[in-house]
């Protein structure tokens, strides 16, 4: 680690220490947009205020972990030597890789996308210049933040990938994003990641937050996704990060009229997680729908804060979230359906259920419905509770282990959600890894 | 003499604080077909629970003993892979479980406890296909969720299905045709017929006595307040029939006729 205390990027601080010193805490090579952009988010985190276990929005996850704990930059320049990534079985149009929040070009793989399709870096020194396009999403999304952390999260920018997709063009295949963390030093990274998908053209993007065991820090992730008009664009999200690193990322979408989006957010590591989504849909009749499954155990917190804006007439939104929580483990899921008086025939559900493997895991649904519009179908419904008893006994009637008969049972139930996952790569590695974790926690929680 | 496949001796049980059993005896030996009729909260259903081993029924005293093992000390799936078969009553809807799944691992398990190698996929549909055509039912079902969305008629059909899959040597059939029309009630009838063997027997719990006039019971008990009140042959059967339970539950404590326990169980 020579070097790294001779610059204060690179000493450990805290963001709050970080927000402290202000925006010339972070200096270096990067172009002068980006640290235009990192000074503009800690300037904003400054002046809204970073979170805190008071804020009605942060009642059932302390903020204190993530704002307390000592985090350092990642180190300038590249990441060189072997890809210890857990890829999956996916057939990319292009996969970019980050480790420790440094790029690593050997693994990347850029070439051969259609034409119409723009796959830039950001903040990796080998960028071309995104700064038009992305410059103005940056400084919206820190100027649109909700509390510091998002603010940090949305302009902080250790690396990223820009991605535009032509109108009309379509991208078949995703493109995948890995973030890994080795063990070492307590990196924040705060990966970024654009989505613009042009009139009626099709894209997907994946991210996959993963790390070796004894990975610690913070990933502060933001996903700013733009979907115009009649076009479709999917983006998910796989945190299986090491238990010992918290992750807290944020995706901002917004959709024009007739567009259609899909999310799937799985929430499998890390220690304290939050997982923020703000979607506007701002033209008529579109369709979004919200995925998501997180599996909390031993001390894992998973917290979700979905947000779903209705600003247009006709629009569908779906949110389907489910949890499985073993052990002391925490789930918080907060889903707010807002609809402006103008977006009438506005057609919204949410859903919220959680099984819980042990007396001593907790789960907290907070659904919310704002409404302001009169002709609308919005529902919401939370569930919690343990396997259900008939189900195990009609199983074990029939001669199935008591063992086999709760997997089954754990299984169909995170099944309903991942099998909603879109891509079918995406989708099998998800049953795999959950088939274990869930394995694995029934043995414990037995 | 040849040891009874099954024996209870005074068996009393309790559900939520109630007791529902009262020293109830039973015997029955392989190849004989009995029925055990009564009248709602008698402890019928509670009795196929507590052979089947569902949490929540305490057995406060007496014996069952099932090819002379003690069947109360051995967890339901344990029961099940040594040869008792409950068919429910309410069968259960078990959504993103498949029945592929279901009645693979069932009789997988079953098998490997006889000693039995594991059937692959292509044994398994080779047995199966035989069973569901007994019952008028057909191997599209395997992809759907266990008796999700099935009708009444259907989960029974399926209960026989499950039943001549496990090839069980004690089969208790909880109220096995309420709820059935007569057709149905003719084919399930005929799949419990076509399992009666020498090595086997059945126990009916039902209520009414028209599924005896499609598969004829060697016994019929009459149960009221948690006990045997007669036993005899299936003339009594038509006895019930017509004059119902009165005969019965006049000298018995009439309270338990509406046991609440009994008639939400």
């Amino acid at each position: 680690m020579k070097g790294a205390t001779e610059t204060p990027q690179h000493t450990a601080s805290t963001l709050v220490e970080l927000v402290e010193r202000g925006g010339a805490a972070i200096e270096g090579d990067a172009p002068s947009w980006l640290r235009d952009a990192r000074a503009m988010a800690i300037e904003r985190a400054a002046a809204i205020g970073l979170p805190a276990k008071t804020d009605e929005e942060w009642r059932y996850t302390d903020p204190k972990p993530l704002l307390e704990g000592q985090f350092s930059l990642p180190r300038p320049g590249a990441h060189e030597g072997d890809d210890p990534c857990e890829h999956m079985e996916i057939e990319a149009s292009a996969r970019i890789v980050f480790i420790d929040g440094r790029l690593a070009p050997e693994h990347c793989r850029l070439s051969g996308l259609p034409s119409g399709v723009e796959v830039s870096l950001v903040g990796t020194g080998e960028e071309a210049d995104v700064e038009e396009r992305l410059a103005p999403i940056v400084a919206q999304g820190i100027g649109g933040a909700r509390d510091g952390l998002e603010a940090l999260g949305a302009g902080l920018i250790t690396g990223g990938v820009f991605v535009r997709v032509d109108a009309g063009v379509t991208l078949e295949k995703p493109i995948v994003v890995v973030f890994r963390a080795e063990d070492g030093s307590p990196v924040l990274s705060a990966p970024h990641i654009t989505l613009i998908v042009g009139e009626g053209a099709r894209a997907s993007v994946i991210e996959d937050h993963q790390g070796s065991a004894g990975a610690t820090g913070l990933t502060l992730g933001r996903s700013e996704v733009r979907v115009a008009k009649g076009a479709h664009a999917e983006h998910a999200m796989l945190q299986r990060e090491a238990p010992g690193r918290h992750h807290v990322s944020t995706l901002r979408l917004i959709q024009d009229a007739e567009s259609h989006f899909h999310s799937d957010r799985i929430l499998l590591g890390g220690a304290v997680t939050r997982n923020n989504i703000h979607a506007t849909l701002q033209g008529e009749s579109c369709e979004a729908v919200f995925n998501g499954l997180y599996t909390p155990e031993e001390r894992q917190h998973h917290d979700s804060h979905i947000r779903v804006e209705h600003m247009a007439p006709g629009c569908n939104s779906r949110q389907y979230y489910r949890g499985i929580l073993a052990d002391r483990s925490r789930a918080v899921f907060t889903g707010r359906i807002y609809v402006k008086d103008v977006a009438q025939q506005t057609d919204a559900i949410q859903s919220n259920s959680n099984l819980l493997l042990s007396d001593a895991a907790q789960a907290v649904a907070k659904p919310q419905l704002e409404i302001y519009a009169d002709d609308v179908r919005c529902t919401h419904g939370a569930t919690s509770g343990q396997l259900d008893a008939d189900a195990e006994f009609y199983l074990r009637a029939r001669g199935v282990p008591e063992r086999v008969a709760k997997l089954l049972l754990l299984q169909a139930f995170a099944g309903e959600n991942i099998d909603r996952i879109e891509n079918e790569a995406l989708r099998s590695t998800v049953h795999a890894l959950a088939d274990d974790r869930l394995g694995a926690a029934l043995e414990r929680n037995a | 003499m040849h040891e009874p496949l099954l024996k209870i001796e005074g068996l009393c049980a309790e559900a939520g604080g109630v007791e529902i059993l009262r020293g109830l005896d039973l015997q029955v030996n392989a190849g004989e077909v009995h029925s055990i009729m009564g009248p709602n909260g008698s402890g019928k259903s509670t009795l196929a629970k507590v052979l089947a081993g569902r949490e929540g029924y305490e057995v406060t005293s007496g014996s069952v003993l099932y090819k002379g093992q003690d069947l109360l000390e051995l967890e339901p799936d344990e029961r099940a892979r040594e040869g008792v078969f409950l068919a429910f009553q309410y069968p259960v809807e078990i959504p993103g479980v498949s029945n592929m799944q279901f009645l693979k691992e069932s009789i997988n398990a079953v098998r490997t406890h006889r000693g039995q190698e594991p059937l692959d996929t292509v044994g398994f549909l080779g047995e199966l296909r035989e069973k569901l055509a007994v019952v008028g039912m057909n191997e599209q079902l395997l992809q759907r969720s266990v008796n999700e969305d099935f009708s009444g008629g259907e989960k029974k059909r399926y209960e026989i299905v499950q039943m001549s899959l496990l090839e069980p040597s004690l089969c208790v059939l909880d109220e096995t045709d309420s709820g059935l029309d007569i057709d149905a009630l003719r084919v399930v009838s005929e799949g419990i017929n076509r399992m009666r063997s020498p090595e086997r027997a059945m126990v009916l719990v039902t209520h009414y006595q028209r599924l005896l006039n499609y598969v004829q019971p060697d016994i019929v008990h009459v149960m009221v307040g948690g006990r045997i009140a007669q036993s005899g042959g299936k003339e009594l059967a038509l006895q019930l029939e017509e004059r119902g339970y009165a005969d019965f539950t006049g000298v018995d404590d009439p309270a338990q006729q509406t046991n609440p326990q009994e008639a939400s169980a």
